[in-house]
């Protein structure tokens, strides 16, 4: 999700901007030279200059993948998948702070969902205090120092595992097994954590 | 002259029918699912080559009767005309029966083998696909409007040295062979026909940048590539398209302006380019969607697949799914996109600039 700027490029497109700016200006002077009937050669400049800029817009963005999947019939709901699998894929690096998430319309037709349950999603996700919702540049993802954890949360996320680990002890897990979970799922996504 | 452009005409469309089993993904097989894990199965290969074979063999039947009957049989152009038509329709008949057969086919040996049915289904999708989109900017097809604009203007300017009577259509052979009266309404109703096709493209191409970008779950990475190109592709040749029509539209209309300009069938090379350019543009696409294809291997391991849509598909062909707020989808047996016929969205985007143009011709005709 990151815009890298190839090296290089940007002077190759100032140039290309600093000559347009010229051919653009004569180009204007012809205009109201005569009126009506160079309006065509404005025109064909006017499109040369905007694929120039479509050109180096596209050639200067380059940027990492990050893939989500999600199973329509399985028995967690599509919004619980999403907001998992965007969770999992800012713990994973893949997208980073200040990121911005695609637009609730344009991933609820990737996904062939309705855009109430990614809707639903992004707001969950706010409210965990992952991302911020602004009107207008969309959901960006919150910077480590932002979303430092809360003692709420911290009891939150407590509240959350106790019915695991209490399914796991009864089922005859010892302590060291369920560390053991915990620390792997650190290593599958490829965090450094001791004892693994 | 007739003929040829029907020659060009039958000769693209018989190419395309031909080669679409090929074209098309491989895992929508006559417009029917198939989980990767069995796209090589050997009775699928089979009915591809068949399909291929049977509706070769009767288009090339099909080009020699209209050929000979072209030239022994029919005496006047109209006869003509019907004929060649009927010829191509037959064609594309035949092709259809058999996807018609094939698809039953292909349906009776998915259920019998049960293919995918212990596989989990599962949707991928590249959160930041969206941000590669290659699709042109909606500026590229709103400076056409400008030429319109201009167009209708010039057209009021000089309303007194039109002639009384306005040609509003053409024949094959580039001649103007249908005039109406002079008014306002007649003498710019050609350059808003031409506004709605604008309108139109634009609305389309705004529709598959909203629409899907569908990834192939086991294959992510070649098919992102595949479905960004596509769009990219796609978005050009609808550009090309618009500015195609453009021309043609603004020609014909200064030659309403200027009869003198362009006597007899000077306008022939004027619509044999633009039928060249947009024939040409498909085959294009055609072949850079098959040079885009993902090839499976023979023996694919994995325990996921694409969500199975065939239900959304009527006959694999139409497509209807009210979740899907995608307006467009790519189609499963043919070259191009298709509407999702469930969503309103698609029906103002073809349907009233569609009405619009009929009204406008009902009126001026």
């Amino acid at each position: 999700m990151e815009i890298l700027l190839a090296p290089g490029a940007m002077p190759v497109v100032d140039e290309i901007y600093d000559a347009l700016a010229i051919v653009e200006r004569e180009c204007l002077e012809l205009i109201m030279r005569h009126l009506f009937f160079d309006c065509s050669i404005g025109l064909v400049f006017y499109a040369q200059r905007m694929i120039i800029c479509y050109i180096s817009y596209i050639t200067i963005l380059e940027m990492i993948v990050m893939f989500i999947q999600i199973e329509p019939q399985s028995d967690v709901p599509i919004y619980e998948q999403v907001t998992r699998q965007i969770i999992e894929g800012i713990a994973r690096g893949e997208m980073k702070p200040g990121d911005t998430l695609p637009s609730v319309r344009s991933l609820a037709a990737d996904l062939g969902v309705n855009m109430h349950t990614v809707n639903k999603s992004y707001h969950e996700l706010e409210q965990k205090g992952i991302i911020t919702i602004r009107a207008k540049s969309g959901a960006i993802i919150r910077s480590t120092e932002e979303r430092a954890l809360t003692l709420e949360q911290f009891k939150q996320i407590e509240k959350n595992l106790k019915p695991v680990v209490v399914e796991g002890m009864v089922l005859g897990a010892t302590a060291e097994q369920i560390e053991h979970m915990i620390k792997k799922v650190f290593s599958d996504l490829q965090i450094p954590a001791e004892g693994v | 002259m007739l003929l040829f452009v029907f020659l060009t005409v039958y000769l693209l469309t018989l190419s395309l029918q031909v080669f679409v089993p090929y074209i098309v993904r491989e895992t929508t097989i006559f417009g029917v699912t198939v989980p990767e894990q069995n796209v090589k199965h050997p009775a699928l290969r089979n009915m591809k080559k068949h399909y291929a074979q049977i509706v070769g063999i009767s288009g090339v039947l099909f080009l020699m009767i209209m050929i000979a009957s072209y030239y022994y049989l029919a005496p006047s152009e109209f006869m003509q005309g019907i004929l060649l038509l009927g010829c191509l329709f037959a064609m594309l008949a035949v092709s259809m029966t058999l996807y018609w057969i094939n698809h039953q086919k292909v349906l009776k040996l998915k259920r019998q083998e049960q293919w995918g049915l212990n596989i989990k289904q599962v949707r991928a999708v590249d959160l930041t696909a969206r941000s590669r989109d290659e699709m042109l900017p909606w500026p590229f097809y709103v400076v056409p409007f400008g030429v319109t604009a201009f167009l209708i203007i010039f057209t009021i300017l000089h309303y007194d040295q039109i002639p009384d009577h306005i040609a509003v259509h053409w024949g094959p052979s580039g001649e103007a062979d249908s005039w109406r009266s002079k008014t306002y309404f007649t003498a710019v109703s050609m350059p808003l026909v031409m506004l709605m096709m604008q309108c139109m493209m634009w609305g389309v191409v705004d529709s598959i940048k909203r629409s899907a970008i569908k990834l192939a779950v086991n294959r992510k990475e070649e098919s992102l590539e595949d479905q960004l190109k596509s769009r990219k592709y796609m978005s050009w040749n609808i550009m090309l398209l618009s500015y195609a029509l453009t021309i043609l539209f603004t020609v014909l209309q200064l030659n309403n302006i200027y009869p003198s300009m362009t006597s007899g069938n000077r306008l022939l090379p004027i619509f044999i380019l633009f039928l060249c350019l947009v024939f040409g543009s498909v085959l294009i696409y055609a072949w850079k969607k098959r040079k885009l294809r993902v090839e499976y291997g023979n023996n694919v391991v994995s325990e996921v697949m694409d969500v199975d849509e065939d239900r959304y598909w009527k006959g694999g062909l139409i497509y209807v799914n009210r979740q899907d707020p995608s307006v467009f989808v790519e189609k499963r047996f043919g070259v191009g996109w298709t509407m999702n016929f469930a969503n309103p969205r698609g029906y103002i985007v073809i349907g009233l600039p569609l009405l619009i143009l009929l009204l406008i011709s009902f009126f001026s005709l």
